[in-house]
């Protein structure tokens, strides 16, 4: 974590990004009152593009408040759920997007101490975003053992040049750029920043791995050893 | 009043893009909707349309150089085309003003625009050609 200094210039810059992603679904709801459409449709599409923008707002102010002292309460639980529940939460607003979002888990994998809303957000966020920039296409969340802890994270990003040095750069342009990373998205990606500084609070950041035959983002988790013992 | 006439979305987010081509289609364009500049080059070497809306910002790609790309082939030289943008004219790279000059317009996406007045613009753009 950088000083207080580096965490008030990374807020503003990523309340930059956020503001620039945020006209998309207010750009959404407006153009979609304009279609005059059926009042299910309407509806329907409204609480997906507010839902939307509402995710990245409440995971950026989690992320301001556990940076501000706040004691982070760590429990066991199973990653697997976790990302069942994303998988649930993002279920239309990936139909609408025409991508299928699957969960696929190794075997076995052991609980993982995390704090729950807040990995819950963050997975969300990121998943929602990279749903965004990834329309037509097949994703999964994803969860394995790695090197003794566990790895979990969504895949399905098909170009090759997504790598650790664009995604290096978009944090670096986070704010400053409107296509911070080109290679993922047309947008800001704020939700994948917002996701990635939430994680690096009770996780690890962000990074770039290979699994499923394509690319992925994903962060790792300590094994929780409570339940271990028993 | 039946057009007939094809429109090509080139719009990275889904959501946006359908609404924007429901738009169209009410007023009897024809319109095909794609999230990507390589997408649209193989939609427009298999059917040439007679419009092309497009983003300003594109993922992998930038606008311009897609704009660039379509005016070097014979065929595409004067199809006209309007670019949706966020962001207002003046901070819009200097290359979209020579681009006004090449059959191309810019509707910037303000708080005071309307996606319902697109067929209104596309309609005068015809029109204007037409002469």
């Amino acid at each position: 974590m950088g000083s207080g200094t580096d965490w008030v210039s990374e807020s503003e810059d990523l309340l930059t990004s956020i503001a620039l992603e945020l006209r998309l679904p207010l750009l959404q709801i407006k153009t979609a009152i304009e279609t005059d459409k059926q009042t299910k449709e309407l509806h329907d599409q409204i609480l997906q593009s507010t839902d939307s923008g509402l995710r990245v707002l409440e995971a950026f102010v989690l992320s301001s408040t556990l940076y501000h002292g706040r004691q982070i309460p760590l429990e066991p639980m199973s990653i697997g759920v976790i990302l069942e529940e994303t998988a649930h939460q993002l279920d239309i607003f990936a139909k609408t997007h025409d991508v299928v979002l699957a969960v696929e888990m190794s075997k076995n994998i052991p609980p993982i101490l995390t704090y729950r809303k807040g990995v819950v957000s963050a997975f969300t966020c990121l998943t929602q975003s990279v749903i965004r920039s990834q329309p037509g296409s097949n994703l999964i969340l994803s969860a394995s053992t790695n090197s003794g802890r566990i790895q979990a994270g969504i895949y399905g990003i098909a170009d090759r040049s997504f790598n650790k040095k664009s995604l290096e750069l978009a944090r670096k342009l986070t704010g400053r750029a409107n296509q911070p990373l080109p290679t993922l998205s047309s947008n800001s990606v704020s939700g994948i920043m917002v996701a990635d500084r939430l994680l690096a609070i009770i996780a690890d950041p962000l990074k770039i791995s290979s699994k499923h035959f394509s690319k992925g983002l994903c962060t790792t988790f300590p094994i929780s050893q409570q339940l271990s013992l028993v | 009043m039946k057009q007939n006439k094809k429109v090509l979305v080139i719009e990275p987010d889904l959501v946006f893009g359908k609404n924007i081509a429901n738009i169209l289609e009410k007023e009897c364009f024809i319109a095909t909707l794609t999230s990507s500049a390589s997408q649209a080059i193989e939609i427009i070497e298999k059917n040439i349309p007679d419009l092309i809306i497009i983003s300003s910002q594109l993922p992998r790609h930038n606008s311009t150089e897609f704009l660039y790309e379509i005016r070097s082939y014979r065929d595409l030289k004067n199809i006209p085309v309007i670019i949706l943008s966020i962001y207002p004219e003046d901070f819009i790279q200097p290359n979209y003003k020579a681009l006004k000059a090449m059959n191309t317009e810019v509707l910037l996406l303000d708080s005071i625009a309307k996606i319902s007045h697109l067929p209104d613009r596309i309609h005068s753009i015809f029109s204007l050609n037409a002469k």
